[in-house]
């Protein structure tokens, strides 16, 4: 599925891409100070880690269900432009994944997403801990 | 001391796809939004979220859930405020509130430009949350 056929994500104005989603610079997701409101990053992040979940394990998609369980998230510039999520896991994490899940149909993997902007200035870093379980 | 920042309800369109839990990003925004309430009656200057951490989701929430939003300041750095944020949902059976998700952010009080400025500077001149002076103590600035 598309994560723009979510609500939630329509409600921020996430936009797709074939490999990432992306945030606009408008004044719908700006703070008190001008700069893109810490959630709606965070958002972007998680809607791109969930995202990265499902292009690793088609497979599973529809046969599972994933819950957020940990996050955090470090701000080291504002956004002051558009902005674009980017996720990645280690291969030992997938691993890891791959073994627990094929032998208790439950596993949880950590997903970390970088957040740029226009310029390709890094505006957070997050991780996501997800825990998939069979349905 | 922890005080109550935020009360509201969850509705279908904060929920993940599937419609069963709500989006993390949504209660991260109520979090912040809870944290910058109980900020502005501390600092007369804006501050800026510099990280996240801890965020622990314990259990899901639903949609019509009655989400509270709990704030209670830590400590205070040179230029940082810690607060820890605690949030709860009311059950409809027992009517009492459970933990759902808890969290420590970290902000830094900024003037108009983004430039981090000291804490002790920009504090209200009337404040009587005495937890919350005493912490303005142990950090050494003058009311």
């Amino acid at each position: 599925m598309r994560a723009t056929d979510i609500e939630f994500v329509k409600l921020v104005g996430i936009e797709q891409s074939e490999d990432s989603v992306s945030l606009a610079f408008k004044k719908d997701v700006l703070n008190h100070i001008e700069s893109i409101h810490a959630s709606a990053q965070f958002t972007l992040a998680e809607t791109q880690s969930g995202l990265h979940l499902q292009k690793l394990f088609p497979e599973l998609v529809g046969k599972v269900v994933p819950m957020l369980r940990e996050s955090k998230i470090k701000y080291k510039k504002p956004a002051l432009k558009s902005i674009v999520a980017f996720a990645k896991c280690s291969d030992e994490d997938i691993e890891k994944f791959q073994t627990q899940f094929a032998k208790k149909g439950r596993s949880t993997l950590s997903v970390s997403v970088e957040v740029k902007d226009s310029d390709g200035v890094v505006t957070a870093i997050s991780e996501f801990i997800w825990f998939v379980q069979k349905l | 001391m922890r005080q109550l920042a935020i009360r509201t309800i969850v509705f279908p369109k904060d929920l993940w796809a599937g419609g069963k839990n709500v989006f993390g990003g949504w209660i991260m925004g109520q979090m912040d939004s809870a944290a910058s309430i109980s900020l502005q009656a501390y600092l007369t200057s804006g501050a800026l979220t510099v990280s996240v951490s801890n965020m622990h989701f314990k259990k899901p929430i639903h949609s019509g859930d009655v989400v509270s939003v709990y704030t209670e300041i830590k400590s205070i750095g040179n230029t940082s405020i810690v607060m820890s944020i605690e949030v709860e949902v009311r059950s409809h059976a027992t009517n009492k509130e459970y933990l759902v998700t808890e969290a420590e952010f970290k902000f830094v009080a900024v003037d108009e430009n983004f430039t981090p400025i000291p804490v002790c500077e920009v504090l209200h001149s009337n404040i009587e949350d005495e937890d919350f002076l005493k912490l303005v103590k142990e950090a050494n600035c003058k009311l």
